[in-house]
């Protein structure tokens, strides 16, 4: 099943708005040193030197007091979204879209533990042996300074909640939750469409891996880059030792194909899981690949393989990945292919990882000015020339979880 | 033909025991399984009653001995005490091989896919034992590089980031499926619209057979002390603590549990040899846009979800045999539903019941064991009662089922889930057979 994609927009670390793109095409990476690390710490492989961190405050909002920073950067864009359709995005056989006919599908990464709201609630607590907690008297001793709102403001679904309200969004809608929550957004998003329970959907995903508890952990995993900023290796560069944990939030528009007759790109999304413990092998994103690709009608003329990849930045994945889809882009008679990373842009964003590859891919393939892996010399890079018609965007997360998208141009693009 | 959606498969684990046969008897009796929490201690709490999970031959906190009495003592998790605190993925996994073994379900069904409802996540104090550990953190501000650098010789594997779909993780890895994975975190509705979901995708083709279900527990510390600072649950702590639609409720009863369903194309089940228990004829879900603290006084939304799912399963509101109802016990819950209820079904409402006062509010699994709930009905020929229902409630005029459950056969059951913020699911189940 497939979707128009009618609108778009995105907090990054390279900022917001079209200027994004630019800084994408001039190859800019958005990592930065850590502030909390400095370099007589970076022996310690618990560190992480460096994050790519969105460097603006988000918007203010009334809802504020429920919501934390990605929430609201969340819920901005869920307003931008509802306003481009007010003033701009009118299709002649939906002059209208009422309110239970628009859809709002939310993707988060997962809720994080917050050290600043937990630390008055257990600095107290007193420790039954050196392995356990004792739960006696936990409530005197500090949990009962917890904010009313705090469960509220943990609410897996609050900002869905939220946006649904301030955009009075009444149709279908649900929130997904895991490393690949935008592409289940999307693809719950679509469904909905295809099943005519509503007409529009907005989909909305943001995740922030800069909390320093995620920090410690992705550290510990060996996820993360330990180099400083003048030694980062990027991905598919061959020497990468890790990736650059970043945050971003990212907004679609999406309405049937046949409602929309002046779109230019069409959207797909899967997303899946292999039982790993940490990253989805690159087989598992090759495999969810090839089953968008096995959805191309057999006349359908497909071009040269563009794809996005998942810029995992280990070497050996890196490579697996790689060669994955070399084959696969043979088995469609796609090769050769031409591949971009936008992880190696941004950093590692997560959940909205699909929705942010949505965006830039889209972009792609209606200029077909492809941009070369950003760190990598470009003399080092494959040039192809070629037209594309078709794009994938990988992206691979903990425990397991494999996310892909495809972006078709309609007609002539 | 028409693709239809069969239930072939249920598991439950509950306040009144692990499996199906215990739903059916603690609800057949109008039973009652809110008792005093004995999961961890907690004496100290303005909440000490709760739907916990029943286990008198282990009563306390999950551990080895409850895993091994359950059947896991074999399984991985064993090994594992660190993912026993987070009880509703040991709910999960009992309840998804309860569905998958009665649906007789082989590895010629790996290729399912799986729909779990997950609920709310939140930190676990002995996460952050290591951290307090001759360690003085600063109230009020975090000392990051300190916490950092002084936790990690402490930590070989932390795991503060809450792990949302840790349970569908364990799920597809004891029952070894290869398809496809989603996880729905709509709080209160979740466990509804992963039905509902898992529904539609039978229906258009996308999956011939699928896992689907909710599980969820907030029996712990912060889960226990985040809902007691909210003021949702019912400040009295007896077992009667929820009174679903009684003019004398105050609030609602945390509960804990799972259940999960193998939900199945008919003509695949046929195939197989597989019976159906039930039929999902209908869902239908949306949005107040309303409020996060609170429901459409109305009902409108509500009651459009309803009549939705009666356009799905195009079926008349007449046809409708009982309800079972969100029906949290709050004031604010029941008035707006009753109002859904009247606007949809007029003066001949059907029977109207909420299992929340027997088992307590199971959060995200809510619209899952009250799934099964609605397949016990239609197989056994009775409508669970509302416990401690005594005092109707002139602004909630329906015919309430006392906590005496009813004995009578309906051909259709329609469910509702309301989640906060919002998030409306009705679901339509039919009797087949």
């Amino acid at each position: 099943m497939k979707a128009a994609l009618l609108h778009s927009a995105w907090h990054t670390p390279l900022g917001t708005g079209k200027e994004v793109l630019a800084r994408i095409a001039a190859g800019h990476c958005a990592a930065q040193s850590n502030p909390h690390v400095d370099a007589s710490e970076l022996a310690n492989n618990s560190t992480c030197p460096l994050i790519a961190s969105i460097n603006y405050p988000a918007p203010a909002s009334r809802q504020q007091r429920y919501l934390r920073r990605m929430g609201l950067f969340a819920l901005d864009l869920a307003k931008q979204m509802a306003t481009e359709m007010a003033t701009k995005l009118v299709t002649p056989s939906l002059p209208n879209i009422a309110a239970e006919r628009l859809g709002l599908f939310f993707g988060y990464g997962g809720l994080r533990v917050h050290w600043d709201d937990m630390m008055p609630a257990f600095a107290q607590q007193s420790l039954a042996d050196v392995n356990g907690l004792s739960h006696q008297k936990c409530w005197q001793r500090g949990l009962h300074v917890l904010h009313p709102f705090w469960m509220l403001q943990h609410l897996s679904n609050n900002a869905h909640a939220l946006a649904a309200q301030e955009i009075d969004a009444q149709g279908d809608g649900a929130t997904y939750s895991g490393g690949n929550a935008g592409a289940q957004a999307i693809a719950g998003a679509i469904r909905a469409l295809a099943s005519h329970s509503i007409d529009r959907a907005i989909v909305v995903a943001y995740d922030s891996l800069l909390e320093p508890e995620t920090l410690l952990e992705l550290s510990t995993a060996g996820l993360c880059n330990h180099a400083n900023l003048a030694e980062l290796a990027a991905a598919y560069s061959g020497k990468a030792r890790g990736y650059v944990p970043a945050e971003a939030a990212a907004a679609l528009v999406l309405q049937r194909l046949e409602d929309s007759p002046g779109a230019s790109i069409s959207l797909q999304a899967s997303a899946s899981a292999d039982g790993q413990n940490q990253l989805a092998s690159a087989d598992s994103l090759s495999t969810l690949a090839a089953s968008l690709l096995a959805q191309a009608n057999a006349d359908e003329n497909l071009g040269n393989l563009l794809w996005d990849g998942a810029g995992i930045a280990q070497t050996y994945y890196d490579q697996q990945e790689q060669q994955a889809m070399r084959q696969l882009a043979a088995q469609y008679d796609m090769s050769p292919s031409v591949q971009s990373c936008i992880a190696s842009n941004f950093g590692q964003t997560g959940a909205a990882h699909s929705l942010l590859q949505t965006i830039a891919l889209a972009n792609f393939l209606q200029t077909q000015q492809i941009p070369p892996l950003a760190g990598i010399p470009t003399s080092a890079q494959t040039q192809v020339h070629g037209i594309f018609h078709t794009a994938l965007g990988l992206s691979s997360a903990a425990p397991g979880l494999a996310a892909a998208i495809r972006l078709d141009l309609i007609g002539e693009g | 033909m028409k693709r239809r959606a069969m239930i072939t498969g249920v598991g439950s684990v509950c306040g009144f025991g692990l499996g199906l046969a215990a739903l059916q008897q603690g609800l057949q009796a109008g039973a009652c399984a809110i008792k005093p929490i004995r999961a961890f201690d907690a004496s100290s709490f303005p909440l000490q009653f709760a739907g916990e999970v029943a286990n008198e031959l282990n009563p306390g906190p999950i551990d080895a001995s409850w895993l091994s009495v359950h059947g896991l003592q074999d399984h991985p998790i064993i090994m594992q005490p660190k993912l026993w605190q987070d009880r509703k993925t040991v709910f999960g996994l009992l309840a998804a091989r309860q569905a998958w073994q009665m649906a007789g379900c082989t590895s010629k069904e790996r290729r399912a896919s799986l729909l779990v409802a997950l609920g709310l996540e939140q930190a676990y104090l002995q996460d952050f034992a290591p951290l307090l550990h001759d360690h003085q953190i600063n109230i009020g501000q975090l000392d990051w590089r300190c916490s950092v650098l002084d936790a990690s010789p402490k930590i070989k594997q932390p795991q503060f980031r809450a792990e949302v779909d840790l349970c569908a993780q364990l799920i597809e890895t004891d029952l070894q499926l290869q398809g496809p994975r989603m996880v729905n975190a709509s709080a209160c509705a979740a466990g509804g619209l992963a039905l509902a979901q898992a529904a539609s995708w039978i229906e258009r083709g996308a999956a011939d057979i699928v896992l689907c279900g909710g599980a969820d527990s907030m029996l712990n510390p912060f889960g226990l002390g985040g809902m007691a600072r909210l003021g949702a649950p019912s400040p009295r702590n007896a077992p009667d603590a929820c009174r679903p639609f009684d003019s004398q409720r105050d609030g609602l009863v945390i509960g804990e549990g799972a259940a999960m369903f193998v939900l199945e194309e008919a003509q695949h089940a046929q195939a197989r040899g597989v019976p159906a228990l039930a039929e999902i004829l209908g869902y239908a879900s949306n949005q107040d846009a309303y409020r996060v603290t609170a429901p459409r006084a109305d009902g409108a939304q509500t009651c459009r979800a309803m009549q939705a799912a009666l356009r799905k399963a195009r079926l008349s509101a007449a046809q409708i045999g009982y309800i079972n109802a969100h029906g949290t016990g709050t004031v604010l819950n029941d008035i707006a539903e009753a109002r859904a209820i009247h606007a949809c079904f007029g003066e001949d409402a059907p029977a109207v019941s909420s299992i929340k006062g027997a088992l307590g509010h199971l959060m995200a699994a809510s619209g899952a064991i009250e799934a099964a709930a609605c397949v016990l009905s239609l197989q056994h020929a009775f409508l669970p009662g509302t416990a401690h229902f005594a005092r109707a409630d002139a602004e909630c005029q329906l015919d309430i089922i006392g906590p005496t459950p009813r004995a009578q056969s309906v051909d259709y059951i329609l469910s509702n889930s309301f989640g906060f913020g919002g998030q409306n699911v009705s679901l339509i189940f039919g009797r087949v057979g």
